[in-house]
């Protein structure tokens, strides 16, 4: 069923484009991945609006939880009360992402097989070419004339992996940033730690993924991440003081690399402890 | 306190899970398998099979290792193609960038030739003075026999996957850039290259090229990607017939001279006799998988002529008289043993039937099948009733060979860092779940 519905019209559709674009498997991977963008970018929209939502909803979840802190049939009540008045799904977050995950995986094991580079591989991506193409489908360049692909750009072979690690740099950074944007400096503390750990080990997981991975597989994460910045800019969520971690979106370091920014009062105070400690202690001689 | 826990291990936890999961993809026993099945040739009373990281010589009697090589395996370097062998010597490809010659009695190196950095997937040909390969890159080598020097190379547009086949003082060379290419052996000098341009049907005009070309009087019979056998005359240097399959065509096909016809198959299962003479077919029959290795031709007791068919699918063997294309022999279901897991605990075995791609190999008395799957690389089946005489595995000669030589296996406690990276995520989530928090002051 996999196969069938998902992955043989991926591994068609991406050897199509690798014709319609002039034998280019670069070009027919940012084609194939700006088309799924494009599919799923209705899901992810609902999805974010759905998180937003939920995050607007923080504070006075919070304020619920206090004042229900020993009734929690009470609290539970109430909260689905307030989502309802909000309108808002608690699980509205998790259907679009749960009906994206497939076509993701789908886009990913599609450009696995079709840049298959050993006797194995290349047996198993003729069982998921059309044969013979449907009449309807005849303008479509002939995907078995197309095999082997030309799996050369610039200095890489897109079935092998990045020999000058340039690639996997290169998604580390993308992923990094893209997490960066998207994800609201968070005023809870657990939350925060929460952040930055996926912030700093999802994109080296990532990373040390694709220092194993054919390279083809790093361009279509690192296109697939500046798509997803740019719709999200589009959506107005990416912003600078994400990326900061800033109230104004001006520049700082602590916040660029995830530690917390001590505010201006917490300043003063800690400037006050240190001139306290510092005086000279009296009255001992 | 446990949700705290939650909200901060848990990412951590699917990390590292994830990435135990990514490791054991990655391993070089991963790539092993998801490269090729196991390439065996035969030369007397000695199989010589090249599988993952070595090259075995095998005793066909009692199914036991004489040599490897090398001897201490590397990780990087995989061994796939059939070795070629002649009375002398043994010439093995690896998929890094090298031909070593082996002596064929003790496995010790004659010499090795490195090429432009760029793999061997087809086995060599040895000639009188030179032996012959090609690389991924698409360059056909031609080397000194006695030293591996290189005498001459001619450079293609595409990769190459095939063994050259050497014949009549000439080279034919099919490619993965869909041109037959013919040098002449000697000077590396291309005479004449073929790539069809003709339109059939809803073939595509051209297709890649793996299987190596079967010559019989002076005609080239091969199969292509673009779902079509040829046949093509040397002397005219033009194609006399096509047959249009259903699918890719890997196989070369044989001839069976009995019944004057070629036997071949395509990777639907489609597996065709075509008459010499005008390519038309005599009998078919589909198989459950498909097939890539090429048949291989024998007599039962009774003198009955059958065709030997490895295939993907069950049975994965078969064995169909030529005359006419009926099962001679019931069909045959080689299986092999796996171990269940439970996360990663092993909780036993199952059996189950293995696709077979690498072309059987025939001795007196034996049908030696290949596989790429399971602990077993060989089974041995006498040529007879095909009941099994042996299985190779390497594992268990490994293992005999360090008894041998006195050596313990090192005792591990976690297997491998796959299994610790999952143990150390349980432990972190069992810590998260029910680990004692810091005391209050």
């Amino acid at each position: 069923m996999w196969d069938l519905l998902i992955l043989k019209p991926m591994v068609n559709a991406l050897l199509w484009l690798y014709g319609l674009m002039g034998n280019s498997y670069v070009l027919a991977i940012l084609g194939l991945t700006v088309i799924i963008n494009l599919i799923v970018f209705p899901l992810r929209w609902q999805q974010q609006k759905s998180t937003a939502g939920m995050q607007e909803l923080q504070p006075k979840l919070k304020k619920l939880q206090e004042k229900y802190k020993s009734a929690p049939e009470e609290l539970q009540r109430k909260t689905m009360e307030l989502y309802r008045e909000a309108g808002i799904n608690p699980l509205g977050g998790c259907l679009p992402m749960l009906i994206q995950f497939p076509i993701l995986i789908g886009l990913y094991q599609a450009i696995t097989r079709s840049l298959a580079a050993s006797p194995l591989k290349l047996i198993e991506l003729s069982q998921y070419i059309y044969h013979p193409v449907p009449d309807w489908l005849r303008w479509l360049p002939n995907a078995t004339s197309l095999i082997p692909l030309n799996s050369r750009f610039f200095w890489l072979n897109l079935a092998s992996p990045d020999p000058y690690y340039i690639l996997p740099l290169l998604v580390v950074l993308t992923t990094w940033i893209q997490n960066k944007l998207m994800t609201p400096p968070s005023t809870d503390p657990q939350q925060a730690t929460m952040g930055r750990t996926m912030q700093w080990t999802m994109p080296l997981f990532i990373g040390y993924i694709s220092l194993t991975f054919p390279s083809g597989l790093s361009i279509y994460w690192i296109v697939a991440n500046i798509i997803g910045v740019v719709q999200y800019a589009a959506m107005g969520k990416s912003s600078l003081k994400n990326f900061f971690g800033t109230e104004d979106g001006s520049f700082s370091w602590r916040g660029l690399i995830g530690l917390p920014i001590p505010d201006e009062t917490s300043k003063a105070k800690a400037k006050a402890t240190r001139v306290t400690s510092n005086r000279p202690k009296s009255g001992k001689n | 306190m446990i949700t705290q826990r939650l909200k901060i291990y848990l990412p951590l936890i699917v990390l590292l899970s994830l990435a135990a999961v990514f490791m054991s993809g990655c391993s070089g026993a991963a790539i092993m398998n998801d490269s090729s099945w196991p390439g065996i040739s035969l030369s007397d009373d000695t199989i010589y099979m090249a599988y993952a990281n070595q090259v075995y010589a095998i005793d066909s009697q009692t199914g036991e290792a004489q040599w490897t090589f090398p001897e201490k395996p590397a990780n990087d370097q995989l061994f796939f193609a059939p070795p070629a062998v002649t009375d002398d010597m043994v010439v093995v490809s690896d998929y890094r960038d090298s031909l070593f010659a082996l002596n064929p009695t003790d496995g010790k190196q004659q010499w090795s030739f490195k090429s432009d950095r760029s793999r061997f997937i087809g086995s060599a040909a040895v000639g009188e003075d030179l032996v012959y390969a090609a690389t991924v890159n698409g360059t056909v080598h031609a080397l000194d026999r006695e030293t591996g020097v290189e005498e001459w190379f001619y450079a293609t547009d595409g990769s190459i996957w095939s063994t050259p086949l050497l014949a009549d003082g000439m080279l034919y060379v099919t490619s993965l850039d869909r041109h037959l290419y013919v040098l002449d052996a000697k000077t590396g000098n291309l005479s004449w290259s073929f790539s069809d341009s003709e339109e059939i049907g809803d073939s595509p005009s051209i297709g890649a090229m793996v299987g190596t070309p079967t010559l019989y009087e002076d005609v080239l019979y091969f199969g292509s990607f673009n779902n079509r056998v040829y046949a093509v005359s040397i002397e005219k240097r033009d194609v006399l017939w096509t047959y249009d399959t259903t699918n890719w065509v890997w196989s070369s096909p044989v001839i069976d001279e009995q019944n004057d016809q070629l036997i071949g198959a395509d990777l639907d299962g489609h597996i065709f006799a075509l008459d010499l003479e005008d390519g038309s077919r005599t009998w078919a029959y589909d198989a459950s998988g498909p097939v890539v290795g090429a048949p291989v031709l024998g007599n039962l007791e009774d003198d009955t002529s059958v065709a030997y068919i490895t295939c993907g699918g069950e049975p994965n063997l078969l064995i169909l008289n030529t005359s006419d294309g009926k099962e001679a022999i019931s069909p045959v279901t080689v299986k092999a043993e796996f171990p269940t897991m439970f996360l990663i605990v092993n909780t036993g075995t199952s059996t189950r039937p293995i696709p077979l791609f690498a072309p059987p190999v025939g001795t007196d008395e034996l049908l030696l099948v290949g596989a790429h799957q399971g602990d077993d690389l060989i089974y041995a089946l006498e040529l007879d009733d095909l009941q099994e005489a042996w299985r190779f595995n390497p594992k268990e000669h490994e293992q005999k060979q360090k008894e041998e030589q006195g050596e313990e296996e090192p005792a591990s406690l976690f297997g491998s860092p796959m299994n610790l990276l999952l143990i150390f995520s349980l432990a972190l989530l069992i810590f998260t779940l029910f680990g004692r928090g810091r005391r209050q002051k």
